[in-house]
């Protein structure tokens, strides 16, 4: 398609093109994922998990999966990414340099239980995306080039969010929008789950990345945010709220497919085994 | 070092060219007591004391150009106040 300036319209000389643009645009065609439909088929890694007593269980539930995490050593902390105690990735099968806007929501009725195991034993629940060469998914290892890499010899970027369960006393929770090698803090305030009856533990987030390729040819993870349903002080669940992240993520490579993972994680050692379970939806266009 | 600071949206003032006077450490460190805000320090939470004290070589140092803005957090809540996020790595 040739571009003419005429004045201080652009024109399309392209017959196909040159119609009024209205909003929005058309159809974005891309990929709807269920995860829990994916038969938890992603890579498994245990990258902290030093006993046979701890670890996590992946449970699929119909559309939910579940995960069960226990930590009961004082080692076993998660400060980075990385250092989740266990994570699996899904290949989406979109490449980067394609701009996809990836989003993924996590939907659940039941939050995080047992309840009542809050302070030090809070379970830290990430989702998010990650690039990677395509096929690459068995080769992930977000530790490979340490702790606080944002990209390493397996993969390009990674963009995420954490829900840290049961907070406190009342159940809340709250989250943090993070990338790479960051740490795992800048939490929000709490989001209010009702925990006297009737109880309202249903809480919804959907996180939107974009991902965009620059003029001079370099990828990145620009903008992205998290919105979050939860059912707040009065427990009708009509409360909600926005968490963003302005920092650019550089991705190496365009070729790069983009992956979704979900990690598990322990604030600090604790008895008490922690479960949260949830549908899982993913759009990457 | 990276230095994480949480900053109430309505209650900041005073910073930097915002009046004419420096954009100093202490400065930046002293909105988070504004309102409720946070201040971690690679990836720790800290009081405003405990930081100060942490940070004591670099107070007095005009940090305006290491100042990154990272994010923002809003809420439907009318209870609960808006926040933005800044970022400082310290070498």
């Amino acid at each position: 398609m040739k571009l003419i300036r005429d004045g201080s319209t652009i024109l399309a000389t392209s017959t196909q093109a040159s119609a009024s643009l209205v909003w929005p645009v058309g159809i974005h065609n891309g990929r709807l994922l269920n995860l829990a439909d994916s038969h938890l088929s992603g890579n498994t890694l245990f990258v902290v998990v030093t006993n046979p007593e701890d670890g996590a269980e992946w449970i699929q539930d119909g559309e939910q999966i579940q995960v069960a995490c226990s930590a009961s050593d004082s080692g076993q902390f998660t400060n980075y990414m990385s250092t989740h105690m266990s994570y699996r990735f899904w290949d989406t099968g979109v490449k980067v340099k394609e701009n996809p806007v990836c989003t993924i929501e996590f939907a659940t009725d039941t939050a995080c239980t047992p309840y009542g195991n809050y302070g030090g034993f809070t379970l830290y629940h990430t989702m998010g995306f990650v690039t990677a060469p395509a096929g690459g998914i068995k080769n992930i290892d977000l530790r490979d080039s340490g702790n606080t890499a944002n990209a390493g010899t397996s993969f390009s970027a990674t963009r995420w969010v954490t829900m840290r369960w049961n907070v406190d006393a009342g159940h809340d929770m709250q989250v943090a929008i993070r990338q790479g090698g960051a740490t795992v803090s800048g939490f929000s305030g709490d989001y209010i789950a009702d925990h006297t009856a009737p109880t309202n533990y249903h809480y919804t987030f959907r996180q939107t990345e974009f991902l965009h390729t620059r003029l001079d040819g370099d990828f990145r993870f620009t903008n992205g945010y998290v919105t979050a349903n939860y059912p707040g002080t009065n427990g009708n669940g009509t409360y909600s709220a926005v968490k963003t992240i302005s920092t650019d993520s550089t991705i190496s490579d365009g070729d790069h497919h983009v992956y979704v993972m979900v990690a598990v994680g322990r604030k600090a050692a604790g008895s008490v085994v922690q479960t949260v379970k949830g549908k899982y939806t993913v759009w990457v266009q | 070092m990276i230095v994480e600071l949480k900053i109430n949206f309505v209650k900041i003032f005073g910073i930097g060219s915002l009046q004419g006077s420096s954009g100093t450490l202490q400065r930046f460190l002293s909105q988070t007591d504004a309102g409720g805000g946070r201040i971690e320090i690679d990836g720790q939470e800290k009081t405003l004391s405990e930081a100060e004290t942490m940070l004591s070589s670099y107070l007095s140092t005009d940090i305006t150009d290491l100042v990154d803005y990272i994010g923002t957090e809003t809420y439907s809540d009318p209870t609960l106040d808006d926040w933005f996020s800044l970022e400082i790595v310290l070498s």
